[in-house]
């Protein structure tokens, strides 16, 4: 996946300068960022803020929401290096998508570990020990996910800050008149 | 969030946010400004005016005060 978003930034780059489109990159900051926002619905909807919607079908749009997001903000940034704070943003989103994707990993793994833990035991038949341990092995994915959680989210704070210092700069000093 | 992880990252965004204010031209600028201009670089406010974008009085007002048009 993050191989595929250096390739779909790399490719978006070159088709927007092959066609000189590259006035288009400068705006795409703006849909990447709101796809960044919408897909944080799920985090609301998992903190229970929300009481609609399929948290499963939410993280997958979750997933892709922000890596869209991220590849379209990639584009936007181009491969230019000219003020700094922009780039820290950038550099602070795309942690946030390794961090993002080491938690897709982990949570995979932690549902095989869970399955297989618990083909296991309706294999040898449940008892109240095996059912424990069942509870135990569950208990053990959640608190693997709660701290990567304790990483990823403030990742995501700095990125938010810094993405919010550098559109308030933008607004700062666009031409709105 | 750890209370240390918690102060890190309070400090780090603090030194982020007066860099960004004492070198806008380095942290925000998109690029350098030319050469004939180089001593308003930091000085943003010198022709930008907050929210409006460049206000031509103060580009006029900057321009004359570095002697390059009368």
């Amino acid at each position: 996946m993050l191989g595929l978003l250096a390739f779909a930034t790399l490719a978006g780059d070159y088709v927007l300068h092959q066609f000189n489109l590259v006035w288009v990159g400068r705006y795409l900051g703006i849909p990447g960022t709101l796809l960044i926002l919408g897909s944080l619905y799920y985090s609301a909807r998992k903190r229970n803020w929300f009481k609609s919607g399929n948290p499963q079908t939410l993280l997958k749009l979750h997933e892709f929401g922000t890596w869209l997001g991220s590849a379209m903000v990639l584009i936007h940034a181009g491969i230019h290096f000219n003020a700094i704070l922009p780039w820290l943003a950038a550099f602070a989103m795309g942690i946030n998508v390794v961090s993002g994707l080491v938690g897709k990993m982990l949570l995979k793994q932690s549902k095989q570990f869970v399955k297989t833990e618990r083909e296991n035991f309706v294999a040898q038949g449940l008892s109240v020990v095996e059912v424990e341990r069942s509870i135990y092995w569950d208990a053990l994915a959640v608190k693997t996910m709660a701290q990567w959680r304790k990483v990823h989210i403030p990742i995501f704070i700095v990125f938010a800050v810094l993405a919010l210092g550098h559109i308030f700069s933008i607004f700062l000093f666009w031409k709105w008149a | 969030m750890s209370r240390t992880l918690k102060i890190i990252v309070l400090v780090s965004l603090l030194v982020i946010a007066i860099l960004a204010f004492t070198y806008a031209h380095v942290m925000i600028a998109p690029g350098r400004l030319i050469k004939e201009h180089q001593s308003l670089n930091g000085d943003c406010f010198a022709c930008h005016t907050s929210f409006r974008g460049i206000d031509s009085k103060n580009a006029l007002l900057a321009t004359k005060s570095l002697k390059l048009v009368a």
